[in-house]
């Protein structure tokens, strides 16, 4: 039964998981990208906060992903590939001629569409990235893919077979443990693009809280092409279009009253 | 599987309650001002009346996101959909506490007329049945709510019986009409928030079987 008192603070604010004052992790002034002669990205500034998830959607071709691969200098190795403007993580420019490129990457961890287990046991997908960067202490090792496992909400499905082959899981599983293989070397910022768009809709759901529960830990950045999923899981939302930055702000903005029209015409369906 | 906007609708669903727990509070100082003759309380239900609609407006706000950020289906649908016809519902009652303590304003200074049966009960029967919703929707208490849908006839019919009082009493004596008209005010303004819990038991019915209950009709 129901207690029957206003409990202390009982009108407190309902909004308990604010994320406006977390500071920002990622700053991105006047970003232009070129793919040859093809201007790909048009003067892109914007400001993506820590611990907080900040969703990019758009039409096909707008831009989401090439801008989401700035973020850890995938696009650097694509030929003729190159950028103007800055993109700061933590104040440092992560274009600068001294970045160790291999350490941003530690630090901006990526999941893709296709979820891309190893041809391994679930422990040595886990392990690779540690193993990579010298860790061979057992101990710590086993340590760590469980951490990691749990973290990604896959430790109870999979702990009795660790070393058993990642081909064997199901597709919601690969991702989970893809994600878990990326929280294996201690990220700080995790970029997905579309994760859970080839997934059923409960291996989609689970993706969806397992993004909901790290966002408490770790920066997120993921692209979707599905709109209601931007809305269930972010706290910001960044709406491309043909390259360029339209609209950016809260999501419960976005999503109950956008500033542009524009952005309202391609979240209500109208257009794209 | 537990999505995390579940607990934003629980959350939701808790202060609306808070809410109901205020409108409770207003409608029982609205009368106690009267029968105590104590014009402080009129004044604690205009500042209730306050809360209530800062409150209306907060719930009102965060129910629409959350059915643009959970898109909601079933009973989650139904659930978020209750709870912002409620909100209404509860915002209504306060309206009409603050319409009964602005009668009793004008009666606490004249003499109190006395309807044929005690105007306490008629206020303890409104209540209980804004109770009873409040409880039968949190708890989705069927049973309870069902109770408080037989409760109305009993506060019709002492709305009923203060109506043909007062008319006879400004038949008699027309000097008395404007605290009589007051009285009846009162009792229409009882009779409306009795009619609004009933519209929460609906509510709590559909809710909970999804069967439609308003106005006699019921799905099997």
């Amino acid at each position: 039964m129901i207690a029957r008192t206003l409990a202390g603070g009982a009108l407190a604010d309902l909004d308990r998981d604010d994320v406006a004052q977390n500071p920002v992790k990622i700053s991105v002034h006047d970003l232009n990208m070129y793919y040859g002669n093809v201007r790909a990205l048009h003067g892109i500034t914007m400001d993506i906060k820590e611990r907080a998830v900040t969703a990019l959607i758009g039409p096909s071709g707008c831009g989401k992903s090439t801008f989401l691969r700035t973020l850890n200098r995938m696009n650097d190795t694509i030929p003729g590939a190159r950028i103007e403007g800055i993109v700061t993580i933590d104040g440092v420019n992560i274009y600068a001629p001294d970045v160790n490129v291999a350490a941003l990457r530690r630090m901006v961890g990526m999941v893709f569409q296709k979820q891309n287990p190893f041809p391994k046991s679930v422990f040595d997908n886990v392990a690779y990235g540690p193993r990579l960067h010298g860790i061979t202490d057992r101990a710590f090792l086993e340590h760590r893919v469980e951490e990691s496992l749990k973290k990604s909400a896959l430790w109870d499905e999979v702990k009795d077979r660790l070393h058993t082959s990642a081909m064997q899981l199901s597709g919601g599983q690969q991702q989970r443990l893809c994600i878990a293989r990326v929280l294996a070397v201690n990220p700080e910022i995790i970029l997905m693009d579309e994760p859970a768009s080839a997934l059923d809709p409960l291996s989609t759901a689970k993706i969806e809280e397992l993004i909901h529960q790290l966002r408490k830990h770790y920066t997120i950045v993921i692209v979707t092409h599905n709109m209601q999923q931007a809305a269930r899981v972010s706290d910001y939302t960044a709406y491309f279009y043909m390259g360029s930055l339209v609209e950016f702000g809260e999501t419960k903005g976005i999503f109950t009253n956008p500033e542009k029209k524009e952005t309202e015409d391609y979240i209500t369906g109208r257009f794209g | 599987m537990e999505r995390h906007f579940h607990e934003e609708f629980k959350a939701l669903r808790e202060k609306l309650f808070q809410m109901g727990l205020l409108v409770e509070g207003a409608i029982e100082k609205a009368v106690e001002a009267l029968l105590k003759r104590s014009p402080e309380l009129t004044e604690q239900v205009f500042e209730d009346e306050k809360l209530i609609n800062q409150l209306e407006i907060e719930i009102d706000e965060k129910g629409h996101s959350l059915f643009a950020l959970s898109q909601p289906v079933a009973s989650d649908l139904r659930l978020l959909t209750m709870i912002l016809k409620i909100n209404t519902d509860l915002e209504r009652m306060g309206d009409h506490a603050v319409n009964i303590a602005q009668k009793s304003q004008v009666l606490i200074g004249g003499t109190f007329l006395k309807p044929s049966f005690s105007l306490e009960a008629m206020t303890n029967d409104v209540q209980k049945m804004v109770r009873n919703a409040l409880d039968s929707f949190m708890n989705e208490n069927v049973d309870l709510a069902r109770k408080v849908l037989s409760s109305d006839d009993v506060v019709d019919r002492y709305n009923d019986t203060l109506y043909t009082d007062m008319t006879e009493l400004m038949q008699k004596d027309p000097s008395k009409v404007q605290q009589a008209l007051s009285l009846v005010m009162i009792g229409h303004n009882l009779e409306r928030i009795a009619d609004l819990a009933n519209n929460i038991a609906e509510d709590t019915i559909y809710l909970k079987q999804g069967k439609e209950v308003r106005h006699h009709f019921e799905t099997t």
